[in-house]
């Protein structure tokens, strides 16, 4: 698979996490990365109202938040009318390898996983994999 | 006279009441503790007063209880007339109690004694009154006792979930520690990315190797939560002992070669090849106890001897000792084993202490019916040891037994590999000659006399693939030997390498002593030689793994049913093929996303389910795919998760033919 380069200055970009350090260094990346439009929430509750005011491209998102988790925002999101586009690829931060919790998610139509901490490269690749297939 | 005076003094002395009435039953003599006990008027006292009147002054007060006195006085009498012994009470008003026994006289006439009782009585009295009040408090007791207990019980189930809102606080500590250690993780190799001093650069090292060895601590601490909370349910499976001792010391080679440390395994035979237990647990508790003599020590042989042992509670077992530990692991065994807690300021002043390791250890080894323990050793060192219930799997998967014996030369140079590899064919009766080095392994193929050879592809002098093209160049029939490679990978690209050099078949690290006697049977078999070994398919890179007969050991469940019964194997099989119906569409989703979470999630449980029913070409092939995520390697990853997904296919098939309900 050819890689472009891409140009990440025109995409939008949510970070769903509800600890502040780890979701600075996420939106760190992120901007080294080459993003300028990052939007941030702490749970999946006020994740979903970023979600429906910005409408972003790309959604990164944690997986145990309180009181809205990563799983039940991703199934709100594809279920929902309000926001731009319910299929917009969502990545998951997680520390857990069960194949439980990944199959959830694949079921619920998760684009991908980024095992916390996330680094650059990691990161970077996934974003990049998703942007390529819009 | 005297006789008269004697009796005076006798009857005025007693403590009891004496009153003499003649045969006309008249007063003769009332002594002075009659007088004082029945309270007489002295008129009705005097001798020649009739009974009667006496008697009737009593019943007229009520000493004989109440009723009309002259019923009384004539019941009285008419008992005395009896002229039989008698016995009464007198109750008297001030709540004396007398007993009267009348005593009949020769020639006529009754002697009445009177004792007072009333202390006695009381005394009787008083103990049923204690009695009933013991009963009662007694009662009151067992009241108290119930009320106690449930108030223990209580205590207890708050308790119990104070233990259970432990292990949960402890999780969720454990739980956040991990995201606090994770997320310090991306920082600090940040720092590490970007221009720092010498210095600088070193401060982060440190905290960087000081994160994974608290990650290492938060894992024993959940370990830890898992077994105080009895989460932790060992499995009873069967496993080669080798194989479980091979991986264990394996995961240490690093941390020993760093210290100039030779590993050793040495198990005796008497131990059976095939036990029943929990291997994976085992595992860690034999990592725990030789890693401990690692750490502890510098250039030097520590050796890991396996034994069988009779368990207290009288159970077929296994003793695991490791020679070699330092006087402080076995000092803080001790302190766990008597005082329950280690020596927390020595241990914590000690570099790369992890702290829980053995106190998890002795957990571990208790659940499994075995104890731990330290004991000195040669040369003032000390021995760890533990033992564990690991009962011979009842029916040994026999295959090769009819087989005569063959003369194997294994080409290995790493000793624990050496002694495993050539313990498990000399089990089944064959010759083995050992080296360590590829040029050697040819001198000796060119002398001939070998049925087989065993090559280990990483050897030091000639590698495994220069040895097998030196040895394929001599002349038939030390040319054409049939040879085995011995891989700790299963990259189809190896694979390929191996075929071309003139390999027959691969088998992967750690060797599975069943599919060995399977090629062995295969590869030296009558039917067989060199040529006939080429097993269809054979060939193309992506095939790398067809090796293993279409990658079936139906020996897996087979052993298995012995151990759990028909019943449960076909429950186990009827759910690995509803779980195979879903990976096709898991991997298809991983290969479009190229996700290594994804990739892990399902090969790491497509590993455990496909080697618990005998599928080990979807295992390895679950392996060979882990390992090219690993590397990242697009091309290879497309490759073996297709070929992962045809495995599957052609598993199923089999499952269904010969094991589906």
């Amino acid at each position: 698979m050819d890689k472009k380069a891409v140009d990440y200055d025109q995409y939008r970009i949510l970070v769903i996490e509800d600890q502040p350090f780890v979701r600075r260094t996420i939106m760190q990346i992120l901007t080294q990365i080459g993003f300028r439009t990052i939007a941030e929430a702490d749970n999946g509750e006020t994740g979903m109202q970023e979600c429906i005011r910005s409408n972003p491209d790309i959604i990164v998102c944690d997986i145990d938040m309180k009181p809205v988790s990563g799983l039940q925002f991703l199934a709100n999101l594809r279920a929902s009318g309000e926001v731009g586009n319910n299929r917009t690829p969502v990545v998951f931060l997680t520390n857990h390898t069960e194949s439980e919790i990944v199959k959830k998610a694949m079921a619920l139509g998760v684009n991908g996983f980024v095992v916390k901490p996330p680094s650059f490269g990691a990161l970077k690749e996934r974003v990049d994999r998703l942007l390529a297939a819009r | 006279m005297a006789v008269q005076q004697q009796l005076d003094a006798v009857l005025s002395a007693v403590g009891q009441g004496v009153l003499v009435l003649d045969s006309d039953f008249r007063v003769v003599r009332l002594n002075a503790a009659g007088h004082r006990l029945l309270d007489m008027p002295m008129a009705l006292a005097e001798p020649g007063v009739p009974a009667r009147d006496l008697v009737w002054h009593c019943a007229e007060r009520g000493d004989f209880g109440p009723g009309d006195p002259a019923e009384l006085t004539a019941e009285f009498l008419a008992l005395l007339t009896l002229r039989e012994p008698q016995a009464f009470e007198h109750h008297r008003p001030d709540r004396r109690l007398l007993t009267v026994r009348s005593q009949p006289v020769a020639g006529g006439g009754v002697v009445l004694a009177y004792s007072d009782e009333t202390d006695f009585r009381h005394a009787v009295d008083d103990l049923h009154a204690a009695n009933s009040t013991l009963e009662r408090s007694v009662g009151d007791h067992a009241q108290t006792i119930a009320r106690l207990s449930a108030a223990v019980e209580a205590v207890n189930g708050r308790v119990e979930e104070a233990v259970r809102d432990k292990a949960r606080t402890l999780d969720l500590v454990n739980h956040a520690l991990r995201a606090a250690a994770g997320s310090l993780h991306a920082p600090a190799r940040a720092l590490l990315a970007g221009p720092l001093g010498p210095v600088e650069r070193g401060h982060v090292g440190d905290l960087l190797r000081s994160l994974d060895s608290l990650r290492l601590i938060l894992d024993d601490l959940g370990d830890l939560v898992r077994l105080e909370s009895d989460e932790i349910r060992l499995l009873d499976s069967p496993f080669t002992v080798e194989t479980v001792v091979g991986s264990a010391l394996t995961a240490l080679g690093e941390q020993a070669e760093e210290r100039d440390i030779t590993l050793l395994a040495e198990i005796d035979p008497a131990v059976p090849a095939t036990v029943v237990g929990d291997a994976a647990w085992l595992r860690h508790v034999l990592v725990e106890l030789v890693g401990r003599a690692v750490r502890d020590n510098h250039a030097v042989d520590i050796t890991l001897r396996v034994t069988p042992a009779g368990l207290p509670d009288g159970r077929q077992g296994l003793r695991f000792a490791v020679g070699d530990a330092g006087p402080d692991a076995a000092e803080e065994l001790r302190a766990w084993l008597t005082q329950g807690v280690p020596p927390l300021d020595g241990a914590l002043r000690r570099q790369g202490w992890r702290g829980l390791g053995l106190h998890i250890c002795r957990r571990l080894v208790g659940l499994m019916g075995g104890e731990i323990g330290e004991e000195p050793g040669p040369d003032g060192t000390r021995v760890l040891w533990c033992t564990a219930a690991l009962p011979a799997l009842a029916e040994e998967p026999a295959a090769v037994a009819e087989r005569p014996p063959l003369t194997i030369l294994v080409v290995e140079d790493n000793p624990v590999n050496q002694r495993v590899n050539a313990w498990l064919l000399r089990k089944d009766g064959h010759r083995v000659a050992v080296v360590g080095d590829g040029r050697e392994a040819v001198d000796l193929a060119a002398r001939g006399g070998f049925d087989a050879v065993l090559m280990d592809l990483d050897i030091p002098g000639l590698d495994g693939i220069a040895a097998t093209r030196a040895i394929r160049a001599l002349p038939a029939p030390q040319g054409a030997v049939p040879i085995i490679a011995i891989t700790s990978s299963a990259l189809p690209d190896d694979i390929e390498r191996c075929r071309a050099a003139g390999m027959d078949d691969h088998l992967p690290k750690p060797v599975n002593p069943a599919a060995l006697a399977r090629v062995l049977d295969r590869l030296t078999g009558p039917a067989s030689g060199a040529a006939a070994a080429g097993d269809g398919a054979g060939g193309a890179a992506g095939d790398g793994t067809d090796g293993m007969e279409g990658g079936f050991d139906g020996g897996v469940l087979g052993a298995l049913e012995a151990v759990i019964g028909r019943g449960k194997v076909l429950e186990l099989v009827g759910d690995f093929l509803a779980h195979a119906r879903d990976v096709e569409g898991q991997l298809a989703m991983a290969r479009d996303l190229m996700d290594p979470t994804i990739f892990g999630a399902v090969t790491g449980e497509l590993k455990t389910m496909a080697g618990t029913v005998g599928l080990t070409g979807v295992y390895q092939s679950a392996v060979a795919l882990e390992r090219a995520v690993r590397n990242g390697d697009e091309e290879a990853i497309d490759a073996q998760a297709a070929l992962l997904a045809r495995q599957m296919a052609a598993g199923v098939e089999r499952l269904r033919g010969q094991w589906a309900q």
